[in-house]
């Protein structure tokens, strides 16, 4: 082997160790100075290094014992415009329970309100807003208007699938199953399997462990 | 992530941390920079956010004015290896005035994209005006390629989080593509259209949300 070749090898694995340290280190874990901005971040607690943006901490609860994968986005208030400081004493408007799994490449939006329960696990790339767009003023571009926010909360226990979208007006309710690339714009009763866009009611999580059919 | 969190340890989280937002502004495409003189146009206060997945044929590509691309996004044009872009041919991949595409996006250009002004795009969006091919049974398809077919997004349009628009796609003025939708096809002006294949659903000269059926 040559002495290229192992100054290769050798600097490639000083950028993989390098990366994974950062990765470790730079995950905000429950007491780090920037966990304290969090309106609360309970226990054991960690947002994956790195994130894609963190936008108005203060408006944003996170349990204990709950995982927020790397390139994910949690934003609680409007984003481009300087977040406005929150009361203390008020409700946060994005709230993640204990024990949760958001996976990679998630996006999390709250304008008024997203409360998601214990226990929730979901896969990679799931999105999750309470407002959208608006299209009212025909001189404004459909981007630059918002619609007003509606409530979206997921129960306790429930799995949101990978690339999954909960929409703004979504209701889950506790033991659900949003499959992957579902997309949900209403309410799902508790325990119900839900699948496809849009997603409609494929099955119930009380009976057997299959799936539809 | 650390089990036990040193007092050490949190210091240089937090030097990581700003070190990474600061190298995300610094290395952040912006309009008059080196980097950006490499495209075929790159209009005044246009970014693209670092870091980018890939970005490949940048002489191929027209970005407008005001326009931000976010983080972790692709933009394509043409194939890798291609010999640079001579002068008389335009641009594969245009990108208009005053729009926002979001982080993870997808645009894959093979011949012609288009997207008008004021495009408002939500994160994950996938673009291609080219599809594989499985006309010779002897070669994986991966390697195939179909005719390209062009792709446009009308102006003040607006894309939904992990829409896909693929070849042939033609998108009207003021449409909405919702949440997930797959398009192929024409949608014509101010038409709302959702689903996988998406469907019209309603339409933006409308009052704001009849809202869709309630999903379950």
């Amino acid at each position: 082997v040559s002495v290229r070749t192992s100054a290769r090898r050798l600097l490639g694995e000083l950028v993989r160790r390098g990366w994974e340290g950062v990765s470790s280190l730079g995950a905000i874990t429950s007491g780090d100075p920037r966990a304290r901005r969090f309106h609360s971040f309970g226990a054991n607690s960690s947002v994956c290094f790195p994130t894609a943006a963190l936008h108005g901490t203060d408006r944003i609860a996170l349990g204990s014992y709950t995982m927020v994968g790397p390139y994910s986005t949690l934003s609680a208030g409007q984003p481009f415009l300087p977040p406005v400081p929150h009361a203390v004493d008020a409700e946060p408007m994005l709230r993640i329970g204990d024990g949760c799994l958001l996976g990679r490449n998630a996006t999390v939006t709250a304008h008024r309100s997203i409360v998601i329960g214990d226990a929730v696990w979901m896969g990679d790339g799931v999105f999750i807003s309470d407002q959208n767009h608006a299209w009212d003023d025909p001189e404004q571009p459909i981007g630059a208007q918002a619609s007003e926010p509606q409530a979206v909360s997921i129960g306790a226990g429930s799995w949101i699938g990978n690339g999954a979208m909960i929409l703004p007006g979504a209701v889950i309710g506790e033991r659900c199953v949003v499959a992957a690339g579902a997309v949900v714009t209403g309410p799902v009763p508790d325990h119900t399997i839900v699948a496809g866009v849009p997603a409609r009611v494929l099955g119930s999580t009380a009976t057997s462990r299959e799936l539809g059919a | 992530v650390r089990a036990r969190p040193t007092k050490l340890g949190m210091a240089a989280g937090d030097v990581i941390r700003r070190g990474w937002e600061v190298a995300g502004r610094l290395a952040t495409i912006y309009s008059g920079g080196r980097r950006a003189r490499r495209f075929y146009a790159f209009g005044e206060n246009s970014s693209i956010c670092f870091p980018w997945s890939t970005l490949l044929g940048d002489d191929r590509i027209a970005i407008g004015v005001d326009t931000m691309v976010g983080p972790y996004s692709t933009l394509s044009a043409g194939l890798p290896l291609q010999p640079p872009n001579p002068p008389w041919a335009g641009p594969t991949l245009t990108i208009g005035d005053r729009c926002l595409i979001g982080r993870s996006a997808t645009i894959t250009a093979h011949r012609d994209i288009v997207i008008g002004d004021d495009v408002w795009m939500g994160n994950g969006v996938y673009i291609t005006d080219q599809n594989h091919d499985w006309s010779d049974p002897e070669v994986p398809m991966g390697a195939q390629a179909q005719e390209p077919r062009p792709v446009h997004i009308g102006d003040g349009s607006w894309i939904g989080n992990g829409a896909m628009i693929l070849p042939g796609s033609s998108i009207g003025r003021r449409c909405v593509v919702a949440a997930g939708a797959v398009v192929t096809g024409p949608v014509p002006d101010h038409a709302i259209v959702a689903g996988v294949p998406a469907k019209v659903i309603g339409s933006t000269l409308t009052s704001v949300p009849d809202r869709p059926a309630a999903s379950a």
